[in-house]
């Protein structure tokens, strides 16, 4: 084996070690396994990574869903998904324009507000991801619907394209 | 000091500090690291944190060992293997089409998130798949161009370190 590739594996057995140690004692460590499963609900490396939104049931999103008065559906999937088709009466709050939607959304919907975000499936974080962004400005009772848009469809529930009013 | 040494020493001082640079948010970050390598939908469950643990800090050992000359061979050939994985997962995945974020640099500011921005400016008719097609396209001629002085620092330092001691 050359000299070259010698040295480059002892640097790189010598990162792992500080890699593994630093992060033993890193106030932001994770632990070696996430939940990457996407059986197992909202995908996160575990730790301090987990979420601290609650996730929603099938049952109570139904219940929640008869009751649009209290409860905001929130659709956090890039504006061209979510005008082709999306949760009926949920509205648009794409994760990747969270800077452009957010001050509509400051002055539309109060911090009280019951909140339910989805994304396109299982296996998207992007409702993770936006039920974070919006925690600094007060929202508390935001719950994610994992199964996301997918997971609705498949049960055969009422969607809609276009914008909502 | 000749011409050589200069383009040598020029050579690992910047893509030494590219990649120190570019492991501290990575290392500050974990969280965000896991779900940037998940997003990549290439490694197994097992693997992401393992990675995101490990990856920042061999980024930032390999980077500082070719400043420092520690090892200065290993740590180019390390940074030149490294950029090499990096460009064919982003190809993939530029081929496959898939949302991701390179998580190369810091998530705001990245340059090729700059560029992307950039292009489509003025242009609302571009749909978000083309942008990020655009972005992963930059990451990967960015990469490209960053091996160049890997490999530059690995091949001149390969030289200059098999000539014959001349210490008589």
């Amino acid at each position: 084996m050359s000299r070259s590739v010698i040295e480059m594996i002892i640097l790189m057995s010598l990162s792992v070690l500080i890699g593994l140690l630093a992060n033993v004692v890193s106030p932001v460590g994770i632990p070696l396994f996430g939940n990457w499963d996407p059986a197992e609900g909202i995908l996160h490396a575990g730790g301090p990574c987990a979420p601290r939104t609650s996730e929603i049931s099938d049952e109570e999103i139904l219940t929640a869903y008869i009751d649009p008065a209290n409860i905001l559906f929130v659709d956090a999937r890039p504006e061209q998904d979510y005008i082709a088709s999306h949760i009926s009466r949920a509205i648009s709050f794409p994760l990747e324009q969270f800077e452009e939607y957010l001050p509509d959304f400051l002055a539309r919907y109060p911090t009280g507000k019951q909140i339910v975000i989805y994304c396109s499936g299982i296996g998207c974080t992007d409702s993770h991801e936006l039920s974070k962004n919006l925690e600094p400005f007060g929202y508390q009772n935001v719950r994610i619907y994992s199964a996301g848009y997918e997971g609705w469809v498949a049960a055969g529930r009422p969607v809609k394209g276009g914008v909502e009013p | 000091m000749n011409f050589r040494s200069v383009i040598e020493l020029g050579c690992r001082w910047f893509i030494g500090l590219i990649f120190v640079y570019a492991s501290v948010h990575k290392i500050m970050d974990p969280c965000q690291m896991a779900s940037d390598i998940y997003h990549y939908r290439m490694l197994p469950g097992v693997l992401i944190n393992l990675i995101a643990i490990v990856l920042p800090y061999m980024e930032l050992v390999l980077g500082l060992s070719l400043i420092a000359g520690f090892l200065p061979r290993g740590a180019a050939f390390g940074l030149v293997a490294i950029l090499s994985v990096f460009v064919i997962v982003l190809t993939i995945n530029l081929i496959r089409g898939i949302d991701f974020t390179c998580g190369c640099f810091s998530a705001k500011g990245d340059w090729c998130e700059l560029f992307a921005d950039w292009v489509s400016r003025g242009r609302p008719d571009m749909i978000d798949t083309s942008k990020i097609r655009i972005r992963t396209a930059c990451d990967i001629v960015r990469d490209l161009i960053f091996i160049i002085p890997a490999a530059t620092a690995f091949v001149l330092l390969r030289r200059r370190l098999q000539l014959p001691r001349r210490d008589y």
